[in-house]
């Protein structure tokens, strides 16, 4: 996981978002339901889910785009509307008009949040810089790459210095060298303070970057919590490579369970119960005259328990 | 090869052929173009009767006027006779059994005819000894509405003439007071005046004053002058030589501007011409405009731009802006061509300007509520547009409504025609109360004077129109433009825009 040490930076009972027991319906269809979620000020969190779970429809209703049917939404401690320019936002797609010229295109979002337009074209020329386009600042957007589009509407999302930025699939479309450049932005935000919220499909980006993680599913929250949280929803295992039979591994303390390697692997996976010591495995297969090629105590990746979450919700 | 290109015809075809825009638009082009035709067929077919006074402060006008008038209406008659006997009684049969007014009805233009036709009891008469001839089943015959219906002045008409004023005549003209035609109430479409004095070989002028089209001016010219010229022909004339020699002697008549209450000059002239040109650069504009417009927000809707605005603004605010801004746009395409049509024209005729600058001077007193009908009809049919691209994900889906709602929007375009000829009619006057198509046609009519009531009704009417549209397709606008589904159904879409729907 990436380092970045922002957590000290929150200010405990400031929450930058509430959300009180919310429902939004789309006539017969429920997006969401009855969610409740605070978050608090400063740091990254980490919005999941898949297809059709909830993710921007949440995301609208903290940006007041869509007004809940039932329940309260209140960001950066007022109504949502009071905190506009105080929010930055970046949607899936390109949300930029394409034949205005980068720096003019973010110039023209921290206008409309109230930056002055002289101080909005200074900011936008030096955000470019910064981040290596500033031989672009003229360019019109139709003619950057996907990924200087991408980091121009960024830009665009935070030139007039929000408190609170939500960004909607942030890496979806980007090359490796771009999302890592997106990563390290994010990082430097949350240094600044900023409450960062974004929804992907990406488990390494939430993995690596967030402090927080919420999975939505069908339009209900089912975790919230920390990344060793999550991780914790699942079993820990082991997973021991070797061509030897390992069943008698089956007797070892705190040993929950033995699956032998699928055909064509020798991968065998052990699950352990709470508290268990992993190190315990691999000395009993040495004292079995094993010696395995493979040996893995890693915690589960948050994919496999965004599988299992998601898996669980679906029975 | 023949059979992909077989299979993409046939997913092209059943991809247009579903399509609700296509299937309103294929019903909805015949309809208007039935309506585009039959409207000022029915209009020319059914021609409004000009009631119209002379204030005879001379003498002996009034009365060659009411003799040319029923001389006018015996010809019509005795020509709509023939046509009738033409389509509905055997030729032949007539000639045997009536060879008199067999005579008349085949050549029913010559003066003579219309002589015996009038001198034998008109078309009553005649029709009773064509009754018996008429074959089976022919329909009734029903004779021309009279062109022109002469009434008597008023008396305080004539006394205000009598003073040399004419300040009662435009109450006579737009309704504010009326005379009896026909038997019951009607404004009085023109007035003749001819001043004390007048006749042959003076520089006096008889006056005409209407607020309508000039039609009915030719004919009083046309009657005025037959009296002149028997006038001087009794004079100079022996009598074996008075039916031989026609003198070529007119009358001067020249028209009023019964709002100014003097002649319609050429300035007057090209002041009408103003709001016409405006009212259809309002269409050439609004069109152009809204369309941009819509493509603007359909685009930032697949882009998800709006998102971001939404995120900065209130839908409302979104909207006015975008409102606003289009309304800028307009001006300067006008402006834009008006200064490239003004700089084309100085360089054909160094008076252009002479002209304009004439014709904006005589345009200033109603230049308020020109500015007004101009403006609301751009926000009207740019709130519409707007609205359609709001409930619209993709400019395809956006063609389908755009169409019909164009081809509604234009139609006043097809009555222009009427509209010039006659723009205080009662087409004229039933089409300004239809709100959508107020701004257009109040801006047609304004120079004709039509009543101050009609002006500041309408005027009142436009801007509720406007501010409701703007308002409820603010509220279209605002629950649809964040949907990327299908459009919603018309019905649906209707109770948004008349009803209470909330917002998203």
């Amino acid at each position: 996981m990436l380092q970045h040490g922002v957590s000290g930076l929150r200010v405990m009972g400031e929450w930058a978002v509430e959300i009180k027991g919310v429902t939004k319906r789309f006539g017969d269809f429920t997006a969401v339901e009855d969610l409740d979620l605070n978050l608090p000020k400063g740091g990254i969190l980490g919005f999941l889910g898949p297809n059709g779970a909830g993710k921007t429809t949440t995301l609208r209703l903290l940006l007041g785009l869509y007004a809940p049917d039932a329940g309260e939404v209140r960001v950066l401690g007022g109504a949502v509307g009071t905190a506009r320019s105080r929010i930055g936002y970046l949607p899936e797609e390109r949300g930029l008009y394409h034949r205005a010229r980068a720096d003019e295109a973010i110039a023209y979002i921290a206008t409309l949040k109230g930056v002055p337009r002289t101080e909005a074209l200074r900011r936008a020329r030096r955000l470019l810089e910064r981040f290596g386009l500033g031989a672009f600042a003229r360019v019109r957007v139709e003619g950057l790459s996907k990924g200087m589009a991408q980091k121009v509407q960024l830009l665009a999302a935070v030139a007039h210095d929000p408190d609170f930025v939500i960004l909607d699939e942030p890496f979806a479309g980007l090359d490796p060298v771009n999302q890592s450049d997106l990563q390290e932005f994010l990082v430097e935000l949350a240094h600044e303070g900023k409450t960062i919220l974004f929804s992907t499909h990406t488990m390494e980006h939430a993995e690596r970057l967030c402090d927080r993680l919420v999975i939505l599913v069908k339009g209900k929250k089912r975790f919230e919590g920390t990344l060793e949280e999550a991780q914790r929803l699942l079993p820990r295992r082991a997973q021991i490579g070797a061509d030897a039979d390992l069943s008698f591994l089956a007797a070892v303390e705190g040993v929950a369970q033995v699956t032998p390697p699928r055909p064509g692997t020798s991968r065998w996976i052990v699950e352990l119960k709470e508290g268990a010591d992993g190190r315990a495995l691999l000395k009993t297969c040495f004292e079995h005259g094993v010696a395995p090629d493979y040996f893995d105590l890693n915690p589960p990746s948050l994919h496999d328990v965004f599988v299992a979450v998601v898996e669980r919700a679906a029975a | 090869m023949i059979r992909r290109t077989l299979l993409i015809a046939q997913q092209e075809f059943v991809k247009y052929v579903t399509r609700r825009g296509f299937i309103i638009s294929l019903l909805m082009i015949p309809a208007i173009m039935l309506i585009a035709v039959m409207v000022p067929r029915f209009t020319a077919n059914h021609p409004r009767s000009n009631v119209m006074t002379v204030v005879d402060l001379e003498g002996g006008y009034a009365a060659a006027i009411s003799a040319a008038a029923a001389r006018d209406q015996a010809q019509n008659e005795l020509s709509a006779l023939a046509d009738y006997a033409h389509a509905n009684v055997d030729a032949l049969v007539l000639r045997h059994k009536a060879p008199e007014l067999a005579a008349l009805l085949a050549a029913p233009e010559r003066i003579a005819s219309i002589q015996a036709f009038v001198a034998s009891g008109g078309w009553q008469a005649a029709f009773a000894k064509l009754s018996p001839l008429i074959k089976s089943g022919a329909p009734t015959f029903d004779p021309p509405k009279p062109s022109v219906v002469m009434v008597l002045p008023p008396q305080d008409l004539t006394d205000d003439f009598a003073r040399g004023r004419g300040a009662a005549a435009y109450a006579y003209l737009n309704g504010t007071l009326t005379v009896t035609a026909l038997g019951r109430p009607s404004r009085l479409n023109a007035i003749v005046v001819i001043p004390k004095g007048f006749g042959p070989g003076t520089a006096l002028e008889a006056k005409y004053w209407s607020i309508d089209s000039e039609q009915s001016m030719r004919f009083v010219r046309g009657a005025l002058t037959d009296a002149f010229r028997l006038k001087v022909n009794q004079a100079l004339l022996p009598p074996e030589a008075r039916a031989k020699v026609t003198l070529d002697v007119d009358a001067a008549l020249k028209a009023v501007d019964p709002a100014k209450g003097h002649e319609l000059s050429w300035q007057d002239r090209i002041a009408q011409l103003i709001p016409l040109g405006l009212a259809v650069l309002l269409f050439m504009v609004a069109f152009s405009d809204s369309v941009l417009l819509l493509q603007s927000v359909v685009e930032e809707k697949s882009t998800r731009m709006i998102e971001v605005l939404l995120s900065c603004a209130t839908p409302h605010e979104i909207m006015t802006g975008k409102l606003v801004g289009v309304t800028g746009l307009a001006l300067l395409t006008i402006t834009a061509w008006a200064a490239m049509g003004l700089g084309l024209a100085m360089m054909l005729s160094p008076d252009t300007l002479t002209i304009v600058g004439a014709g904006l001077k005589g345009i200033l007193p109603l230049l308020p509520l020109v500015l007004l009908y101009f403006a609301c009809g751009l926000l009207i049919y740019s709130a519409i547009f707007l609205g359609i691209g709001a409930t619209t994900a993709s400019l395809s889906d956006a063609q389908a409504l755009v169409g019909p709602a164009s081809m509604i929007i234009v139609l006043p375009m097809m009555f222009l025609g009427v509209m010039i000829q006659d723009p205080n009619g009662t087409l004229a006057q039933v089409f300004s109360w239809i709100p959508i198509y107020t701004p257009f046609f109040m801006l047609v009519r304004l120079p004709f004077h039509p009543a101050p009531v009609e002006i500041w009704a309408t005027a009142a009417l436009t801007l509720a129109t406007t501010v409701f549209l703007v308002r409820q397709m603010g509220r279209v606008f605002a629950r649809n433009v964040l949907t990327t589904e299908r459009p919603p159904q018309l019905a649906a879409l209707l109770r948004q825009v008349f009803g209470r729907a909330k917002t998203r």
